[in-house]
């Protein structure tokens, strides 16, 4: 069998579909399982073949991923192998007893979201009146066991002004702070997308808010947030963004097996099914994520056509490209488009 | 010509300020966002000594990626420098 050139690096595993908030944002539509979800004997040995891949750490999201029974046994195989692992939780479900299994693991981060900055807005848009104190709770449990924490905000027109009051809320209690935007995908009110000028305030906030609070909190954009802006000190982690690394550096697995470049991408994606076919060879099928391994400047389409970054950019994040535009590399929430059309345009 | 630039560049600020009210910024702070001759320098130098570090290092793989430092605690570490 070919043998990718790519290394596969991050694995984000969506462990099961089940979950106990209704987030009018959700991008997956988590609420009940799928029909036919990875039984245990099937998830443990898709670790032995991320440990064949080397991947070096795996990501267990949901849904809410402890909703599943066997979460703890996937994590304990995961980490028996030697490879990081991340838990994404809502938060909810989260109790001594849970956090002490957590401590077990010795997770490289605990992802919490938390997308408001007082009771009423995060607890409307996770559709559970109570959340957001239970939601604090866990972070406090979190830290009392020396947990390494990540917050995680997704921002829209709901919660963007906001920001400060979340920021206050969680400067103690976490160490770092994801900030993302809605995509709309799912069932995400396409109503509530941040508007161009929201967006480019939102990439403002985190370059002025990075650098003064480090030393309590990593403030740091996703991925959707970015690209060469010509004004504003770096969002990212490190100023350097090599384009999508969907199939390049990371893949998304489906809770039924189904196997994507990136997990938020849409279904139209799926490239396989670990039932049908091992995993490693469908990562070292050249075929795969074919639209990043193999993408070519002219791949790029509307306003990133002409530019001079495009190459590398190879048009920002695929699905926010696909999500805003119905088309690949060529997500319009770019600093540098945005910086022409808003600010020096 | 130095006029235009000047008047220019008090359009970008009062752009920047219009801006960074939505999400409650104060101006002091929004002029911290704004990137400099000096933190561009300064960027540079630390991007170089990373990446010889990553030529190293396994975690140059997870480039662009929320994956690279040896421990979520170290990210406030890496924001310090970028």
């Amino acid at each position: 069998m070919f043998k990718s050139k790519y290394k596969l690096t991050s694995v984000a595993w969506e462990i099961t579909l089940a979950c106990n908030m209704k987030c009018m944002h959700c991008g997956s539509s988590a609420g009940k399982s799928r029909l036919n979800e990875l039984t245990s004997k099937e998830a443990l040995d898709l670790c032995n073949q991320f440990n064949e891949l080397n991947v070096e750490i795996v990501n267990l999201t949901g849904g809410e991923p402890i909703l599943r029974r066997d979460w703890f046994d996937i994590g304990k195989k995961i980490k028996d192998l030697g490879m990081d692992l991340s838990l994404l939780s809502n938060g909810l479900a989260l109790d001594e007893k849970t956090i002490s299994l957590i401590r077990k693991l010795e997770v490289y981060t605990m992802g919490l979201s938390i997308d408001g900055g007082i009771p009423k807005t995060h607890d409307t848009m996770r559709g559970i009146s109570g959340s957001f104190e239970k939601c604090i709770l866990s972070l406090e449990l979190l830290k009392k066991e020396n947990i390494p924490t990540t917050v995680i905000t997704t921002v829209h027109k709901g919660n963007i002004r906001e920001l400060n009051s979340i920021k206050e809320t969680i400067l103690d209690l976490a160490n770092a702070w994801q900030i993302q935007i809605a995509a709309p995908i799912g069932r995400f009110p396409k109503n509530l997308i941040l508007s161009k000028e929201e967006y480019y305030s939102l990439a403002l906030y985190i370059a002025a808010t990075r650098k003064k609070y480090h030393k309590k909190l990593a403030i740091l954009g996703a991925h959707s947030i970015g690209y060469h802006s010509q004004i504003l000190r770096n969002t990212m982690l490190i100023p350097l963004w090599k384009g999508c690394q969907a199939g390049i550096t990371t893949v998304g697995i489906q809770s039924d097996g189904g196997v994507k470049g990136c997990l938020s991408l849409p279904d139209d994606f799926i490239e396989g099914n670990i039932r049908k076919k091992n995993f490693i060879d469908i990562w070292n099928d050249h075929k795969f994520a074919s639209y990043i391994r193999d993408f070519k400047k002219g791949n790029l389409k509307n306003n990133c056509k002409e530019c001079k970054y495009g190459k590398s950019c190879k048009g920002g994040c695929s699905t926010m490209s696909m999500a805003l535009t119905n088309e690949l590399h060529c997500n319009p929430y770019c600093l540098f488009l945005l910086e022409k059309e808003l600010i020096t345009g | 010509m130095c006029d235009k630039m000047k008047k220019n560049r008090k359009e970008t600020k009062e752009r920047l300020y219009k801006l960074g009210k939505i999400v409650g910024l104060e101006a002091s702070e929004i002029d911290y966002a704004k990137v400099t001759i000096k933190s561009k320098i300064f960027t540079l130098i630390m991007v170089g000594i990373f990446s010889l570090i990553g030529l190293f290092s396994s975690r140059l793989d997870a480039v662009g990626l929320w994956y690279i430092a040896v421990s979520i605690k170290d990210f406030g570490l890496l924001s310090s420098f970028f």
